[in-house]
């Protein structure tokens, strides 16, 4: 179950008033000059295979962020670094460790998503999305950086600041329910903010920034007991009170299980009170939803009792749910053993009838040497020899030590319902013993792969298309933003492609690691040895030995004494 | 020196030479998780059991379909892969189950591995241990504390199936004709240490069995038999021993000593083979950690009967305790000697005696050396205390090592022919491991024998020539000739053998010390001391224990001790070589063969 809460009324003229935009995201915004930017904490993997697509954009475990800033190179160099140490601080993350031995540029992926996009695109079609420069019309230069860290953990101290930004915090509205203790026992966890220009008016003329915040978590119902029932106050351990009085909306949607047969599985307390209502054209994509207007609830005569919402099964196992059919999962993972050299191999599987357009960028740190010459792709277990029919186009940006990442980007046609493999091989650097962290035998991270695909809508429906549903059975008010692609998408064409992005899985490689207590015992015995045995011998080298005879032994200490006496 | 040696060896499995375990890794904290596994649980498992009995007699296909049904059922992640395997003796196909249990939040690069085949050690279904394994999958699922995934593993056949697993874990499966090995399907991240569970049948044990020697001799860290010993030390009790041999405890010290020997030549022995002594062996090659906890029951044994239900905490247990790691296991021993659970011998303990066994040979090898050169008249002239003649620093007298060189070259060549007549597949007819053996053993036969005859023949014709020569070279004067006769060619023969022999032992001791101290033992005293005779009965009892020491002799020991057949020895030194990829084929074959032929020829050389 996901839960997701707007405050349009958020969007506000570019830092003109911030009576609803957080300040200390719209001076950091100004101060680093930032176009666009995308945050995201995720905590666990998300299984596409098993749950479809993530209804919020959800990236890869870790922390992942991305930005378009204005200015040319040197300037947003400067930019960014400003960016990620402050937003560091701001949300209490590693976020400053994005230096530039992680950060990239990728040329195909990440494109922007501010609706100037739509304008200077009449038709958004899939080659034109492959364009590397997308934004012609606006004169000054942007550019985009992007950093991930796969091994930072998120918890409340992360959920707490994310909290401030909102208008009524966690006092009211949705954002009551959240409470780390449950938050962070869930299978998995993601907050995001995503911030982007938007339109006013049809000309885009006038604009404003957008600033959604979002969190994914996935609850294990059947975890503790086994049975599939739930309420929000049993998940959460909280109820909402009341609506936030600053929001325009406050709903709650439930995404309902679909099922093809045996309708009535399942009882919903309370009932929506305008009925399930279905989204979808045809009998294939619809699914139903129960909306919960907080607004309404809370003015009319249970203003006063909490907001209550649970779901029995009369089974204790749902019958014939709809099964989950991903069009696009991917999965990475490295081949074989041993410290010196190993591989990394990459399955994505299209499961659609169609063939589809995917980008693929993977980063991989400078301590993997990559030998693109052992670049090989196979198309359903058979190796291909002409990789011209499936990598349309391929970015490469080789590592240089101790300065940036390896980056490999590829446009790829992946042809309907196939399995495409890549494999490439590499060597593991032997890092300098400063170089190694504190827990050195745990390995490196490697962050994960992405896969940008545009998928038809039918598919993509429980994916980042299904936000943008979900807005539009909103019914914004006229007041409201109102952006063309809002009203593109209103029109549900039916070529209406939505763009996914698919998160690889986190990799954990293990570099020749020297046994750090050895140092130790190879200094302070060598250096024992050293002094025992070169002092002793350098002694005796230089020394020269006589023999001394008893009568000069006598005079010498005769003349001693003498010499005691005259002192 | 080889005294000294010997003396140390046997003092290694004294009390007061070796230690007490202790844990090494901080994160580990054995026993200090409270585990969930509950009487509910041990009913749960006896109801897999119950099903698993009902299955095992299925076909191979058929049961790992139903076992991923069982595992998809509590809703884990379930797959199953295909292999086939063909050797040179057998052709094995076989059907693997394995279920992941993705830790919740955790990022899935590390993961623990839970395994069990579906034959165990006593060759009888296993099927406490899968049933075991289905009911742990369903307590982890009900768990939101793990850090690490954990995977499940149910293998068919002996070691290929999980061999054949972990290949394709690890993105080197193969598709060749010998060879398949499905890709995996359901994957998860860095394995970072595996259990392997045997606990055959449906009843009760009274002890519980660590085996831990891996292929080639491979040990896991220390650290992983300490975490499990101290968990069934407080929290889980049961009786924990080394392999499946009960010794009871006596404070008489010799007695006490007398078993930390047997338990130390148990686990040296297992060692020495190089074949693993259970499904853990395979891990070690992939550098992840693994044991295998073996259940047995030992008819009149004092300790209390264990259940499902102890054995289930006492697993949980351990996989908490490693599911705390930081870090891979690094922290404690990789090389050690058990006479013990809890009593073990460092490897700056166990390698002196060795080490003193390579220099033994060396410098033996180096005074025959300097025998080579010594002239016998001046010899005999310091001897007689005549002071005139001062001994040269150096000697004129030259070596000749055209003999020794080629011997040795040739039964180099021969021990690699052997080796590849054993392992590659010709096709003809009829063609069983032990023809080829016999054809490898006939290959050395006619080397030594034609090594000995051109010798002997080599010598005569040089005799003869010199004899000739004196008689020509009367004429001149006596002090032209004084160019000696080089020394015989034994003499060089066996400092060249002395010499590998001391290369062998220490470079293998370093490998795998057991077989290092085995080979080292069984040719200390022929190698130094046999060289040829002019008696035919001490030549032919040389003769005799060489051949008892060689390849052939061994195995016939082998399978005469075990009262098996040859073929079947045979068979299993080959079988571990193709499947798991044991040295011990090539070593004896590459190594050890090629000093013993040149052995032989050098007892049998003329005496000159």
């Amino acid at each position: 179950m996901m839960d997701e809460e707007h405050f349009d009324g958020a969007a506000s003229n570019l830092f003109k008033h911030y009576n609803l935009f957080p300040r200390s995201i719209g001076q950091i915004l100004h101060s680093f000059d930032v176009e666009e930017l995308h945050l995201t904490f995720t905590q666990g993997r998300w299984h596409y295979g098993d749950w479809g697509y993530p209804i919020a954009p959800s990236a890869g475990t870790g922390v992942e962020l991305w930005a378009w800033l204005n200015g040319d190179n040197n300037r947003v160099k400067a930019n960014w670094k400003g960016l990620t140490n402050t937003l560091s601080g701001l949300f209490c993350a590693s976020l400053n460790f994005i230096d530039d031995t992680i950060t990239i540029e990728p040329k195909l992926s990440f494109r922007h998503e501010g609706l100037y996009n739509v304008h200077s695109q009449s038709s958004p079609s899939a080659q034109q999305s492959f364009n590397t420069d997308t934004n012609s019309t606006t004169a000054s230069p942007k550019r985009l950086r992007y950093g991930s860290l796969p091994h930072e953990n998120v918890c409340t101290e992360n959920l707490t600041p994310w909290i401030k930004l909102l208008p009524c915090k966690s006092k009211a509205g949705i954002a009551s329910l959240l409470k780390s203790h449950k938050l962070f026992d869930t299978r998995f966890y993601s907050m995001a903010i995503h911030i982007r220009p938007v339109c006013e008016d049809e000309h885009c003329k006038v604009k404003s920034l957008e600033l959604v915040q979002t969190i994914t978590t996935v609850f294990d119902v059947a975890r503790k007991d086994g049975s599939f029932n739930w309420s929000i106050s049993e998940l959460f351990e909280r109820d909402i009170t009341q609506a936030c009085p600053l929001a325009t909306t406050s709903k709650v949607i439930l995404h309902l299980p679909q099922t093809t047969q045996f309708a009535h599985q399942y009882e919903l307390v309370p009932f929506p009170p305008q009925g399930i209502q279905t989204v979808g054209s045809t009998a294939e994509t619809r699914q139903e939803i129960a909306v919960y207007d907080l607004k309404a609830l809370f003015s009319g005569t249970r203003a006063d009792s909490p907001f209550q919402l649970s779901m029995h099964w009369r089974d204790s196992r749902p019958k014939s749910v709809r099964a989950v059919s991903p069009g696009i999962v991917a999965h990475r993972y490295f081949t074989g053993y041993g410290q010196e050299r190993g591989g990394l191999a990459i399955e994505i599987q299209n499961n659609n009838a169609q063939d589809v357009e995917a980008i693929y960028l993977d980063t991989l740190p400078w301590y993997l040497k990559l030998y693109l010459h052992t670049f090989s792709i196979e198309l359903d277990g058979k190796t291909l020899d002409n990789h011209r029919d499936l990598v349309k186009k391929m970015f490469y940006q080789p590592a240089v030590d101790r300065a940036r990442p390896a980056v490999l980007e590829l446009a790829l046609v992946l042809p309907a319902r196939s399995m495409v493999k890549f494999a490439v091989s590499f060597d593991k650097v032997f890092l300098k013993y400063t170089e190694h962290p504190p827990d050195a035998n745990r390995g490196f991270d490697v962050g994960c792969a992405v896969i940008t695909a545009l998928l038809p809508r039918e598919r993509g429906q429980i994916g980042y298309g299904a936000l943008d549903h979900l807005r539009i059975y909103q019914e914004r008010e006229a007041n409201l933003v109102q952006s063309a692609r809002l009203e593109a998408v209103a029109e549900a064409r039916e070529n209406e492609q939505d763009k996914i992005r698919v998160y690889t899985e986190t990799l954990l490689v293990s570099l020749p690691t020297p046994d750090f207590s050895m140092p130790y015992n190879v200094i302070t015995l060598t250096c024992t040895v050293i002094a025992l045995f070169f002092g002793s011998m350098f002694n005796l080298m230089t020394r020269n030995f006589e023999v001394v005879e008893q009568t000069k032994l006598k005079e010498d200490k005769g003349k001693g004494k003498k010499e005691d006496a005259t002192k | 020196m080889v005294a000294v040696s010997f003396i140390w060896l046997l003092a290694l499995p004294h009390q007061g030479y070796s230690k007490r375990t202790y844990i090494s890794e901080n994160a580990l904290l054995p026993g200090s998780a409270n585990v969930r596994f509950d009487y509910s649980d041990s009913l749960a498992a006896e109801a897999y059991r119950d099903t698993i009995q009902r299955i095992s007699t299925l076909s191979s296909y058929e049961r790992a379909q139903a076992l991923e049904q069982e595992f998809s059922k509590i809703g884990l992640k379930a797959a199953t892969q295909n292999y086939t395997l063909n050797t040179s003796t057998d052709s094995k196909r076989g059907v693997n189950t394995y279920a992941v249990f993705y830790a919740p939040r955790s990022d899935g690069t590390e993961a623990l591995v839970l395994s069990a085949s579906w034959t165990s050690r006593d060759q009888t279904p296993n099927i406490n241990a899968i049933s075991m394994l289905l009911a742990l999958g369903r307590v982890f699922k009900r768990c939101s504390h793990f850090s690490k995934d954990i995977i499940f593993v149910v293998s068919d056949g002996d070691a290929d199936g999980l061999q054949a697993w972990l290949k394709a874990y690890h993105g080197n499966e193969e598709n060749t004709q010998d060879r398949t090995e499905e890709t995996l399907r359901v994957r998860s991240g860095a394995i970072q240490a595996a259990l392997n569970l045997d606990f055959s049948g449906v009843g009760d044990y009274n002890a519980m069995g660590i085996f831990f020697e891996g292929v080639n001799g491979q040990l896991p860290n220390l650290d992983m038999i300490n975490t499990v010993a101290a968990i069934t030390e407080g929290f889980a009790p049961v009786e924990l021993t080394l392999h499946d041999e009960l010794i009871p405890y006596t404070p008489n010290l010799t007695k006490n000593y007398l078993n930390s020997l047997k338990r130390m030549l148990y686990m040296m022995k297992y060692q020495a083979v190089g074949s693993p002594t259970g499904n853990h062996g395979l891990y070690l090659k992939y550098k992840i950690d693994a044991i295998t906890l073996y259940g047995f029951d030992k008819p009149g044994w004092h300790s209390s009967r264990y259940s499902l239900f102890r054995l289930g905490t006492l697993i949980e247990s351990t996989v908490r305790s490693l599911n705390n790691l930081l870090e891979h296991l690094h922290q404690s021993f990789f090389f050690y000697l058990l006479s013990g659970v809890q009593r073990y011998t460092s490897i700056g303990l166990y390698m002196p005696p060795v080490i003193i066994l390579g220099v033994s040979f060396i410098f033996q090898a180096l005074s025959l050396w300097g025998h080579s050169s010594d002239l016998p008249s001046e010899l005999a002239a310091t001897a007689a205390g005549n002071k005139a003649a001062v001994a040269l620093p150096y000697s004129l007298r030259s070596r000749n090592y055209k003999v020794a060189s080629s011997v040795l070259a040739m039964s180099l060549v021969a021990g690699l022919t052997t080796f590849h007549l054993l392992t590659q597949q010709f096709g003809f007819p009829g063609e069983t491991p032990l023809l080829k053996f016999a054809a490898s053993v006939g290959v050395c036969s006619m080397l030594v024998f034609s090594a000995v005859s051109s010798a002997h023949v080599r010598d005569r014709i040089l005799k003869s020539t010199s004899l000739k020569g004196k008689s020509v070279d009367k004429t001149t004067s006596l002090s032209s000739s004084a160019e000696p006769a080089p020394a015989a060619d034994w003499i060089i023969l066996k400092t060249f053998i002395l010499a590998l022999s001391a290369l062998i032992v220490t470079t293998l001791s370093a490998l795998n010390f057991s077989l290092a101290v085995s080979i080292g033992l069984i040719i200390v005293f022929p190698y130094m001391t046999f060289r040829p005779s002019h008696y035919k009965v001490l030549s032919l009892i040389q003769i005799v224990a060489l051949i008892a020491i060689s390849p052939p002799g061994l195995m016939f020991i082998a399978s005469w001790w075990h009262s098996k057949d040859m073929s079947q020895v045979l068979a299993w030194v080959l079988e571990a070589y193709e499947v798991l990829g044991t040295w011990l084929l090539p070593t004896i074959c590459c190594v050890y063969w090629p000093l013993n032929m040149a052995a032989m020829v050098m007892v049998l050389l003329p005496v000159s």
